[in-house]
């Protein structure tokens, strides 16, 4: 089985991939494709490996063994790798951060304009464009984060847990924007957490980490059904404290 | 009432004790302010015996002004090369992470500026550097440069090159990564070491005797000659005006700090320290 559930291109293959740390195997014979517009949630316990496998993806560490295929043309880079630390440049404001890539590209400034100004009022960061990075709270810098990495226009978007830092309400929050604007952007991401809720809220397609190995899940049935991810024990808890109440 | 007899005389003991500390730093300018503005000032005087401005028209004028400038054009000098060549090694440094690297240039910081000067005087002369203000001017740059790229090594965070990669992944070359993070991450350092290397030429009196070889006159080199020839008034002037780029700096720092404060409500350099120390 693979991690395609969708009709779209394939954009991520990865075949035999192994990953060793300071000569210590992190990671064995990881097997998994991605189609275009899905995102794959992988669901692992901390310290699974589920940061190296993303960071290899992003050409950041170099496998032992296997290869890592991103395919299909882009404007913008290849994969972009997004965590916990939204990395703002301080002596930009808002708008020009969340402009950053287009500055790049030399593209047009009325198209910066638009483009920057839409994202800003659906991520809710309309009123901040002149404001400072560091006026920001934590769930603004995530969003401002998020904002420039969707205008950089990536082939693929790796997500490494980058809610983890904020509070329940503002995860909800950033979970229903990048849901909603993953959807309109034909996003195609791999997005990584131990959070199950998460994993179900965002996911199109799944796959999980453990033990050093890879498994990947045909629907969302079958990652519910299997009793390892630990969802069905987790939805069995919610459900009995929300009878409770 | 016992309670608040011992606060009162800690309030007065610390008055005391702060008025002594201020008196103990302004005195000594005190003082060169009085010798400065005298003239025939004869011993054991403790008055001189008029008060003109003669020995400030002397500072600013014939050999003595013109070794000021000369000064101040060398300070400048290697106050930018040490920056811009310490901001470039730090970089090195940062990227080969070697040990050794760093021992390197800890090196010059663990000499004598003046012995490792006498020192290498000999092989200066034979390649035509010694008395020449060219010589002069690179082996202060040595020593600037030493300790302008300790400076900024030192600013480097994880983060740093976290943004470099990012910086390339969103399409940046060399130019962006210098834009968007090497010069923001120095931004607030990049003024205190011009001025730190800048005071550490002008007041260098050492290196530039041995290497100058007397032919090189700073304004501290004719500072110590009117010492050595019994110019108290011109002595004292030189001093004052000796200590005059390093309080103009000073007072720049700090303003751009408030008006850093101001615009943004972000710390600066200044405030930023200010509100450590009222955190202790």
């Amino acid at each position: 089985m693979s991690g395609v559930s969708g009709a779209g291109a394939c954009v991520l293959r990865v075949r035999g991939l192994s990953i060793q740390l300071g000569g210590r195997p992190i990671l064995r014979d990881v097997n998994l494709t991605l189609a275009e517009a899905e995102t794959l949630v992988v669901l692992g316990s901390s310290g699974c490996g589920k940061s190296t496998l993303l960071k290899c993806l992003a050409g950041l560490l170099r496998p032992a063994a296997g290869t890592v295929a991103v395919s299909g043309s882009v404007a913008g880079p290849i994969s972009l790798y997004l965590d916990q630390e939204p990395l703002l440049f301080e002596h930009l404001n808002v708008f020009e951060n969340a402009a950053f890539a287009l500055r790049l590209r030399r593209t047009a400034e009325a198209e910066v304009r638009r483009e920057v100004g839409q994202l800003l009022e659906l991520t809710g960061l309309e009123s901040e464009v002149r404001k400072s990075v560091w006026q920001l709270s934590g769930g603004q810098k995530q969003r401002l984060a998020f904002v420039r990495a969707l205008l950089a226009r990536p082939r693929l978007l790796l997500m490494d847990e980058p809610f983890a830092s904020l509070d329940a309400q503002t995860r909800l929050k950033m979970q229903a924007i990048f849901r909603s604007l993953a959807e309109q952007h034909q996003m195609t991401t791999v997005f990584v957490t131990h959070d199950v809720r998460e994993a179900l809220t965002l996911g199109t397609v799944f796959g999980r980490l453990v033990g050093g190995g890879y498994r990947d899940y045909g629907c969302r049935a079958e990652f519910i059904a299997d009793p390892e991810t630990g969802v069905r024990e987790e939805l069995d808890l919610w459900d009995g404290i929300r009878w409770a109440d | 009432m016992r309670s608040g007899s011992r606060s009162a005389g800690g309030v007065i003991g610390r008055c005391v004790l702060l008025l002594s500390v201020g008196v103990l730093c302004v005195l000594p300018y005190v003082v060169l302010v009085w010798l400065s503005c005298g003239s025939g000032w004869e011993w054991p005087r403790l008055v001189p015996l008029r008060l003109d401005g003669v020995a400030w028209q002397r500072a600013f004028s014939g050999s003595n002004g013109r070794a000021a400038w000369q000064g101040a054009g060398l300070s400048l000098a290697v106050a930018v090369c040490s920056t811009v060549w310490g901001l470039l090694i730090s970089r090195c440094w940062s990227e080969s992470g070697s040990g050794r690297f760093r021992v390197l240039l800890y090196l010059p910081l663990l000499t004598s500026p003046a012995i490792a000067a006498g020192c290498l005087f000999d092989l200066m002369a034979r390649i035509q550097l010694a008395g020449s203000w060219l010589g002069v001017f690179l082996v202060q740059s040595v020593y600037g440069t030493s300790f302008a790229a300790v400076l900024f090594a030192g600013v480097r965070e994880p983060s740093s090159w976290r943004r470099e990669q990012l910086v390339r992944t969103l399409g940046g070359g060399d130019v962006a990564v210098w834009r968007h993070v090497v010069l923001p991450d120095v931004r607030g350092l990049l003024p205190l070491c011009l001025f730190q290397t800048a005071l550490l030429s002008w007041l260098d009196y050492g290196l530039t005797t041995v290497v100058g070889g007397g032919r090189v006159q700073t304004l501290t080199m004719r500072l110590f000659s009117q010492i050595r020839e019994g110019g108290v008034s011109q002595a004292a002037a030189s001093s004052l005006l000796l200590t005059v780029p390093a309080l103009v700096a000073l007072l720049l720092l700090r303003w751009r700090d408030e008006g850093a404060v101001m615009t943004t409500g972000g710390p600066g350099l200044t405030g930023g320290l200010r509100r450590e120390l009222e955190r202790m």
